[in-house]
């Protein structure tokens, strides 16, 4: 295989452009010579120049256009400037928005699973029931609901008594008149202790009604009288 | 180009790119300054002198470069990558009009305006050859002639460009200089 002038002599392509043969350094004609002849190399050379020659004789050929930097850079600037009309959520964005499978599967679980635990909670919800409740009170208070009374004993001609005060109420003792008597102020204590008073748990257990109270002593006064 | 920061101008035209690639305007200013003259002259040698043209080639050929910065390759030297751009911009050029023969050697200029001196007519004649005979090589060997020669690139920016070893670059330049030089013996030494 010919051995490469270019490989041997590195820089041979500039000492082409440069130098003619004659301009050249002994030391550069010897290695040259070993190669190609002075002929060679000028014709060489000759190739070489008349390339080049071809483009500087033109000079300056032609020049850019400044438009065309114009364009290029009014383009940079509309590819670069953030699209603010398209950072807000638009549908089509959102409807393209590709998710990696096993996102989509963990969120379609976890959804099941938060529906399933609101459907247990709404089965363990309390039920509004009503509940029997006992209230002991010693002294006269507001109600606001009706209060039934209880008293234990016999069936006998009190208890029928009691049935007609509650039909036919007699006119009521006046409160000075209970005050100041202490045989009436004592049974209507005591009798006060055997109330019970059933209610509803949706009822509210606040005794503040003035109708109630006043019920709630009339009949208080009916079993006080009883023996 | 003075306008531009010191920063950006000092820099390589390899960092101006992976600047380019984060989208930062002077540095797409400053490698445009720098390369438009160069490629819109290689752009009208290659494509029939046509300076319309050549303004269109090189519009595009930043075009390309702004619209696809990541196609450039860190590590790579850039003016032999702009290269290859501009050249397959060209190879297209001549499929697309057909009229390659025509085209693939305008880089050498007819001489408008030349005196009698019996010099110039030779050095003419000689051009003409040199397109005729140039004309006759594969285009391998053309392309490096006229890439190292004309457009003044170096072997190893050649040897980038076409993706091959330096070695291979000399041997085909060396290829092409002397099968020129045997064809172009009848003329006489231009220059001594």
């Amino acid at each position: 295989m010919e051995e490469n002038i270019f490989d041997a002599i590195p820089g041979f392509d500039r000492l082409l452009e440069e130098k003619a043969f004659e301009a050249l350094t002994k030391r550069e004609r010897d290695q040259v010579l070993q190669f190609i002849s002075r002929e060679d190399y000028n014709h060489f050379r000759e190739a070489v120049l008349v390339a080049q020659h071809g483009m500087q004789r033109r000079e300056p050929p032609i020049t850019p256009d400044p438009s065309v930097k114009n364009r290029l850079m009014q383009h940079f600037d509309s590819e670069s400037m953030p699209p603010s009309s398209s950072i807000p959520l638009s549908l089509s964005r959102l409807l393209n928005h590709r998710i990696p499978f096993y996102q989509a599967a963990l969120a379609a679980s976890v959804l099941l699973f938060m529906v399933i635990f609101l459907l247990l909670q709404n089965h363990r919800m309390p039920v509004r029931m009503a509940v029997a409740d006992t209230v002991y009170v010693d002294r006269p208070m507001l109600l606001k609901d009706t209060v039934w009374l209880e008293k234990s004993g016999e069936i006998g001609p009190e208890t029928a008594m009691i049935r007609h005060a509650r039909t036919e109420p007699r006119d009521p003792v006046p409160a000075r008149s209970i005050n100041e008597n202490p045989l009436y102020t004592r049974q209507m204590d005591d009798a006060m202790r055997r109330v019970s008073v059933i209610s509803g748990l949706e009822k509210d257990r606040s005794v503040n009604n003035d109708a109630g109270l006043m019920k709630l002593v009339i009949t208080g006064m009916a079993i006080a009288i009883s023996p | 180009m003075s306008h531009y920061p010191d920063s950006y101008r000092q820099q390589s035209d390899e960092e101006l790119m992976l600047r380019l690639r984060k989208m930062e305007r002077e540095a797409f200013a400053v490698l445009y300054d720098r390369y438009a003259g160069e490629m819109v002259n290689f752009f009208y040698r290659r494509l029939g002198q046509d300076p319309d043209k050549a303004q269109d080639f090189l519009h595009d050929l930043f075009l390309k470069l702004l619209n696809d910065p990541g196609k450039y390759t860190p590590g790579r030297t850039f003016r032999p990558w702009l290269y290859s751009i501009a050249l397959n911009m060209c190879k297209n050029e001549y499929r697309s009009l057909k009229v390659r023969e025509d085209y693939r050697l305008s880089g050498f200029p007819e001489i408008h305006g030349c005196s009698d001196g019996s010099e110039k007519l030779d050095m003419r004649l000689f051009e003409k050859e040199l397109k005729v005979k140039l004309n006759l090589l594969d285009e391998i060997h053309r392309e490096v002639f006229l890439l190292r020669f004309q457009e003044e690139l170096t072997i190893t920016e050649i040897a980038e460009l076409m993706v091959c070893p330096e070695g291979t670059v000399k041997s085909r330049l060396f290829y092409t200089l002397k099968a020129l030089s045997l064809q172009l013996k009848v003329f006489n030494p231009l220059i001594n």
